[in-house]
């Protein structure tokens, strides 16, 4: 049987008393990219939220690492291994850029080791060192975006969660960003993918899942449902 | 025209103004609430003062510790009692903002039915005021030594917390953006309880040097509370800084402002709270974010279009 890292069953949510995702089953394995893909509205990053306990659960759980974690809040499930990347409103924007990446690494208590993975991270994001004492709300598109994926991975996540991350992007910069997640997912973060951009994210993934109207109308391996002609035609549009 | 006495009058007040809106500064911009009752904050430190110096012979140091620790749990017990509450249910900022005038309205009442029975619906610290000097014709007493030192402490020791200490710093995370800062592990609800309790604190103290430095009534905060929102809109409702200039603002402008018009129109003195009717007026009119980026005006649209991303 394969490792979940995270699972949903029967999930049923939303915000106040609008329900937004009806009974999604979803599976993420442990070490591998899972993407989620499907028209505008269609209740993906409500998903994503839900998962990290930012909307009202009607039915249904959320399952992490074996243990359900359903009615946790989402500080308590940061401290459990979660990161979440928001499509948008992703870093404080009167913070400093250092200042969000302390933010980041919040729930840890390794001092010295936070020190070293600040090194660390402004070694891979060159641009947030040369911007560290800027504000936040200062920084350009892709500069946020890179910011915001930096900062969730301050806090040493087990699983991150990725809510269009290259989303209104110069081409150059998704190049990058894509190479950045790549290099996530090697050094053993489980990650989940929201993608707009269904066929860069299905080529890009293992596990692929579209979601219309709040519910799961396909899955399967990115690849094969990249050869599907049905998905092809529904949502690629007919080539 | 001798303008010592106004200026020292400006000084004066404009600190206590400045003490008693940096709380309304901290809470508005965590919370996002427009806190009306933040008035009785004012006027409960100050009857803990004026009551335990006259009734229990306390010293003003010990009254004010009191009257700090009296406002913050008034401040506290209204956030857990109403305010958060009604935001668990998804309350509009402009119901809260209601709730608060509410709140503020049952304190104000409960307090005037016990000042009523006890005697004290006019009341003064008696604290043991002393002339330590002069300026020009205005005297310089014991209790400006209270005052300046209090509000320049607050304002360099809320600097310090909010940005230097991983609680200050989360506070302005939460200012900035709640969810985010929940997914980053900000245990908010605790947060929030220490934000309101050193809130009220500060506002208490206030209130209580208010008391030890002219004669209070169940009604003194009501009556400052224009005053301490002028203060706070000035300083774009964020910034401790912009507060401070905010409160000196307010307190010049009233002082010298009516003083003027007293000698060269025969205005009334009365008419005193006026200016800081205008003040208000006119930042929201001309620079809504007072002197920090804060767009007080965009965002209070936004919000009463209602939620939603
Ligand atoms: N905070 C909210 N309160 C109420 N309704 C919301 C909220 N956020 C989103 N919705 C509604 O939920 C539905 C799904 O939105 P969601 O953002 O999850 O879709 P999405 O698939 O992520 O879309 P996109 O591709 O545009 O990001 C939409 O109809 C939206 O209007
Ligand atoms: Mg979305």
């Amino acid at each position: 049987m394969a490792d979940y890292i995270i699972e949903s069953r029967d999930l049923t949510a939303g915000y106040g008393k609008a329900v937004i995702i009806q009974d999604v089953n979803f599976q993420a394995e442990r070490g591998k990219v899972t993407a989620i893909v499907g028209p505008n509205g269609s209740g993906k990053s409500t998903f994503l939220k839900t998962l990290f306990g930012l909307t009202r659960v009607f039915n249904g759980n959320v399952i992490f690492d074996g243990e359900d974690i359903t009615k946790l809040p989402p500080e308590v499930r940061a401290r459990k291994g979660l990161g979440f990347v928001f499509q948008v409103n992703n870093v404080f924007p009167n913070l400093t850029v250092r200042e969000n990446l302390e933010m980041g690494a919040y729930a840890r208590t390794d001092k010295e080791q936070i020190k070293k993975d600040m090194e660390e991270i402004l070694d891979i994001f060159p641009i947030l060192r040369e911007r560290q004492k800027q504000k936040a709300g200062s920084l350009s598109g892709g500069e946020r975006q890179m910011l915001a994926m930096a900062m969730a991975l301050m806090g040493r996540p087990k699983l991150l969660l990725l809510d269009e991350p290259a989303a209104a992007l110069a081409p150059k910069v998704v190049t990058q960003i894509f190479m950045k997640i790549r290099d996530i997912v090697n050094s053993g973060v489980t990650v989940i993918l929201v993608e707009q951009h269904a066929k860069r994210a299905l080529s890009f993934c293992d596990m692929g899942y579209v979601f219309s109207s709040g519910r799961i109308v396909m899955k399967g391996p990115g690849k094969d449902l990249l050869a599907d002609e049905k998905f092809v035609e529904a949502f690629l549009g007919k080539r | 025209m001798d303008l010592s006495i106004p200026l020292m009058n400006s000084l004066t007040l404009g600190s206590l103004y400045t003490l008693m809106a940096l709380g309304l500064t901290m809470s508005f911009s965590v919370t996002k609430i427009a806190n009306f009752a933040h008035a009785e904050l004012v006027t409960i430190g100050g009857y803990v003062t004026a009551l335990l110096v006259n009734w229990m012979g306390y010293g003003l140091g010990e009254s004010l510790i009191a009257a700090f620790f009296a406002s913050a749990l008034l401040a506290v017990a209204m956030d857990e009692g109403v305010f958060k509450p009604m935001i668990k249910r998804g309350s509009k900022p402009l119901f809260l903002l209601v709730a608060s005038i509410g709140i503020g309205l049952v304190v104000r009442y409960l307090l005037f039915i016990y000042a009523d029975l006890n005697a004290v619906i006019t009341v003064q610290a008696k604290a043991n005021v002393q002339l330590i000097g002069r300026f020009g014709r205005a005297g310089i007493t014991t209790i400006h030594l209270w005052v300046f030192p209090i509000t320049i402490a607050s304002v360099v020791l809320l600097h310090l917390m909010f940005h230097y200490t991983k609680p200050g710093k989360a506070l302005r995370a939460m200012a900035d953006n709640e969810d985010l800062a929940r997914v980053s592990g900000v245990k908010i609800y605790t947060l929030r309880r220490l934000m309101w309790f050193i809130a009220g604190g500060i506002t208490g103290v206030a209130g209580g040097l208010w008391s030890a430095y002219s004669v209070i009534t169940p009604e003194i905060g009501w009556y400052a509370l224009l005053r301490i929102f002028a203060a706070s809109i000035l300083g774009g409702l964020v910034s401790f800084w912009g507060t401070i200039a905010g409160g000196l603002i307010v307190g010049f402008a009233e002082n010298f402002g009516i003083t003027f018009m007293n000698t060269y129109f025969n205005v009334s003195t009365a008419y005193r709270p006026l200016i800081s009717f205008v003040i208000i007026v006119i930042v929201l009119l001309l620079k809504p974010t007072g002197f920090a980026g804060f767009d007080f005006i965009g965002w209070l649209k936004e919000k009463m279009k209602g939620g939603g991303e």
